[in-house]
C-alpha cells in the first residue's frame, strides 16, 4: 500500500499509524523493515522507500 | 564458494553437500530440516496431526539475510564455506524445508556453525510456515519480536 504522510516521519511513527489503520496487526508479534533491511524504528522514511511489517518469523 | 537460494522444487539434500567441498576443508556438516507430521504444543502438550505444510518468502530480504547470516558465521567459526537452499510453497509430510551445509578444515567449527545458522535463520530470515491440519491451519508466529 501507498501511506502519504506530508512532513518526513521515522519509521517507528509510520509503523503506529499502519496499525492504527489496521488495529487486528496488535494481535501479532511483529517486526519491520526498511529497503529489507531490518529498521530501528528511528530512520526517516523517504519518497519511494519499502517498508514492511510482518509476523515473526518461522522458517526452517 | 557460498550461495544462498530459495526454491519451490524439492531439494536433494546430498546434492547440496556435496556442492561445497573446497580442498582445505576435510568435514561438511549438513542439516537436513524436513516437514514434520506430529506436532507437539509446547504449553497443552497436546499433538496435532499436520497434513501439509506451506511456505511463503519475502524474498529479496530473505535472500540478503541468509547472505549477512553466511558472512558472520564464517567471520565467528572457522569455517570456509556454507550453502543455504530453503524451499518454499506446498510441502509433503517428509519433505526438505531447508539444507544448510557447512564445510570447514575440522568438523567441530562446521557442527557449531550449522546450529548457529539454523537457530539465526529462524530467528531472522523473512519466511513463513503454515500447518494445514485436518480440521484447520494455522500460519505460525515465531518468537522474536521488535523490541
Amino acid at each position: 500500500m501507498l501511506l502519504d504522510h506530508g512532513e518526513p516521519k521515522s519509521v517507528d511513527s509510520l509503523y503506529n499509524q499502519v496499525l492504527e489503520t489496521f488495529p487486528k496487526l496488535r494481535r501479532h508479534r511483529l517486526l519491520y523493515s526498511l529497503n529489507q533491511t531490518y529498521a530501528t524504528g528511528d530512520e526517516i522514511v523517504c519518497d519511494g522507500d519499502e517498508l514492511a511489517i510482518f509476523t515473526a518469523v518461522s522458517g526452517g | 564458494m557460498d550461495f544462498n537460494e530459495l526454491t519451490t522444487k524439492p531439494i536433494d539434500f546430498t546434492t547440496v553437500a556435496r556442492r561445497i567441498v573446497p580442498p582445505d576443508c576435510g568435514a561438511t556438516v549438513t542439516l537436513d530440516g524436513y516437514a514434520r507430521k506430529f506436532t507437539k504444543d509446547k504449553v497443552t502438550g497436546e499433538v496435532r496431526e499436520t497434513l501439509y505444510l506451506e511456505y511463503e518468502a519475502y524474498k529479496p530480504m530473505a535472500i540478503s539475510e541468509m547472505k549477512k547470516l553466511v558472512e558472520i558465521s564464517k567471520g565467528k567459526f572457522e569455517i570456509s564455506n556454507v550453502g543455504i537452499v530453503h524451499r518454499l510453497g506446498k510441502l509433503e509430510i517428509g519433505e526438505t524445508s531447508v539444507v544448510i551445509s557447512v564445510a570447514a578444515p575440522h568438523r567441530a567449527a562446521a557442527f557449531t556453525a550449522c546450529e548457529w545458522l539454523i537457530r539465526e535463520l529462524k530467528r531472522t530470515v523473512p519466511i513463513w510456515k503454515k500447518e494445514v491440519y485436518a480440521d484447520g491451519e494455522e500460519w505460525i508466529e515465531g518468537d522474536s519480536e521488535k523490541s
